[in-house]
């Protein structure tokens, strides 16, 4: 209902600009760097270009960046919390919404480095005279390297899971830190949380599963999210006598 | 409408009491005349930055002294004919002359004392 | 009408409220007094729930609760606007959020203070932020405003202005508690004083009632806190005993 919907349009005024400032950077510094390096003659595949060119540390940076435009900063005059402590919608509520926000954001993100990376291989592939055409990207795209695998516009069904995954740690992530910033918490559970999503992120999705990658699996996965979580609604909210009334 | 412009309340004692007063002078002195309109309740309230409770207080107690009528409620207009006036004018005499007298005793002044000195400055005034 | 019963609360060992009793009618402008730590902006919080405390809050005998805080509004100086967004964002916002927003106090209040619509609040300068705090909590709509401090920072002239902006919008039903250390100039827009010190109430007189007494309000505050009027005097003397 409205009250959703207005509460959305607040945590967007607050960061939208910041996220696009982060989103823009991403897109200019990547292209720049691998028009650069990623077209010279020594470099004959698409998956070296891109590593030649510190893509993948440039995303790196732009996914730490979008945790200072979505939670850091708007966090910093927390008083604006008493408003929506006043609301009827409670601070639960909105916290629940803006979790969902920031979960479109990294999506938002993760769909900018899709866009990028297809861009690059267009690139690579119209002046590359080695180029082993169209077909040597895909292939780098689907097996050599892991950035690269994870971002293949074709995602298979698994790696929809995994990205998805990634999304909502990192979503939660970033609705801790700013709910904790907002009360002068440093959130470190939010820092490790962060940190799981990236390595999660980063580990291929072997057929078969060894046994021992189960248990730290599932403590990135679901445990640390499912604490954060329950901190993060805790700390909502929290020192207020006011009764929560069920989400209308 | 009655100007208050001039209207500059003070801690000596409470503002209602010194609103009527302000009425109750502008009318001796003629300033303000009879069917004069008073502002209302609201505006000077607004004007003066004076709780409105205060305001009513001042002027329910001008009604009662018969020194003004309000119609409808809401526009309060001065009725002073000439007998009120002068009446006014003697009771405000009167006051300040007692004050005054007060205030000569208070310093030890003899009646002769205190015509002599109200003489000297008579001219100057 | 609010009531406030045994309000207590304890920050560590700290006691900044201590078993306080008020009770708050419509149509009331209210002057809370006292010197800082008294806990003017501890009671303020206790009634909005934004601190634990210890006793019982009731509006119209309901416990605070979402359903209805929404007849209470509240402005501090420490700011409870959105920094991020413009007037117009939380204009939409709180038209969104409380049915009784009233628009068109809004905007005379927006034009009388010219106040710009578009900018960011955070870019305002502090006294525009002031203006604009208080703008919104007087077009909430509420029952009940609370202001805790709300014109620090701001000239004289802008505070001159809002009282009487103050009294001119403030309907009969309407209540507003003002807390404020700037006693002398709201002694006329008052119609009750609440004298706070120490987390109790030492004090709690309508204007009416001193009206009637003939006494004045920094008298009674002055008596109230035991003031002493030579106390600076002494001071000094015990810094130059040879005299000067």
């Amino acid at each position: 209902m409205k009250k959703i919907i207005s509460t959305i349009e607040v945590f967007a005024g607050l960061t939208i600009k910041r996220m696009f400032v982060v989103l823009g950077s991403m897109a200019a510094l990547e292209l720049i760097l691998f028009w650069i390096f990623g077209l010279s003659r020594q470099v004959y595949t698409f998956e070296n270009a891109v590593i030649r060119s510190f893509i993948p540390v440039v995303f790196c940076a732009a996914y730490l960046a979008m945790y200072w435009a979505l939670a850091w900063f708007s966090g910093r005059n927390s008083t604006y919390r008493y408003t929506l402590q006043r609301l009827t919608l409670s601070e639960r509520s909105a916290t629940a919404v803006q979790t969902v926000y920031y979960a479109l954001c990294f999506l938002l993100f993760l769909l900018t480095q899709v866009v990028l990376t297809v861009l690059m291989a267009k690139l690579f592939e119209g002046g590359k005279y080695f180029s082993e055409g169209a077909q040597g990207i895909f292939i780098d795209m689907r097996y050599n390297t892991y950035f690269l695998y994870n971002l293949v516009p074709l995602w298979t069904g698994v790696q929809r899971v995994k990205s998805l995954l990634c999304i909502i740690l990192a979503a939660i992530a970033a609705a801790h830190m700013n709910v904790s910033v907002r009360r002068g918490y440093t959130p470190v559970i939010s820092f490790i949380l962060a940190a799981a999503a990236a390595m999660l992120w980063a580990m291929p999705i072997v057929p078969h599963m060894d046994p021992e990658l189960v248990i730290p699996l599932f403590i990135f996965v679901i445990l640390i999210p499912a604490g954060t979580l329950y901190m993060t609604y805790s700390r909502a909210n929290k020192g207020s006598n006011v009764e929560d009334i069920p989400w209308d | 409408m009655i100007s208050f412009v001039s209207f500059k309340p003070d801690n000596s004692s409470p503002i209602y009491l010194q609103i009527l007063a302000f009425v109750k002078r502008g009318i001796a002195s003629g300033k303000i005349k009879d069917s004069d309109e008073l502002p209302s309740r609201r505006a000077l309230s607004v004007l003066l930055g004076i709780n409105p409770n205060t305001v009513q207080r001042a002027f329910s107690m001008l009604e009662e002294e018969g020194l003004i009528s309000s119609s409808h409620g809401v526009t309060s207009i001065v009725t002073a004919p000439p007998e009120r006036v002068n009446k006014l004018k003697e009771e405000i005499l009167a006051a300040d002359a007692k004050s005054t007298a007060a205030l000569f005793k208070q310093n030890g002044l003899s009646l002769e004392q205190a015509a002599a000195l109200l003489a000297a400055y008579w001219e100057e005034v | 009408m609010i009531q406030i019963k045994n309000l207590t609360k304890k920050y560590g060992s700290t006691v900044a409220l201590d078993r306080l009793d008020l009770e708050i009618h419509p149509g009331e402008i209210i002057g809370l007094f006292g010197p800082n730590g008294a806990g003017k902006t501890t009671l303020i919080k206790s009634i909005f729930g934004f601190v634990n405390y210890q006793g019982s809050i009731t509006l119209d005998g309901e416990p605070i609760t979402r359903k209805n805080i929404a007849r209470m509004s509240f402005g501090t100086c420490e700011h409870s606007f959105f920094p991020g967004i413009n007037a117009n964002d939380h204009a939409e916002f709180y038209r969104d959020h409380f049915q009784s927003f009233d628009e068109r106090r809004f905007a005379v209040l927006m034009d009388f203070f010219d106040l710009p619509r578009n900018k960011k609040i955070k870019h305002m300068s502090t006294g525009q932020q002031n203006q604009f705090e208080v703008i919104m909590a007087l077009s909430q709509g509420s029952d009940y405003i609370f202001l805790d401090e709300p014109f620090a920072g701001n000239d004289i002239f802008n505070r001159e202005d809002f009282y009487k902006v103050l009294l001119g919008m403030l309907g009969p039903d309407e209540t507003l508690l003002l807390s404020t250390h700037l006693i002398e100039e709201v002694s006329g827009l008052v119609s009750r004083a609440v004298l706070l010190d120490k987390g109790k109430i030492i004090g709690d007189k309508q204007i009416a009632e001193l009206d009637s007494e003939n006494a004045g309000l920094i008298d009674y505050i002055k008596d109230a806190y035991s003031y002493k009027a030579d106390r600076v005097f002494q001071a000094l003397e015990q810094l130059s005993p040879e005299g000067e």
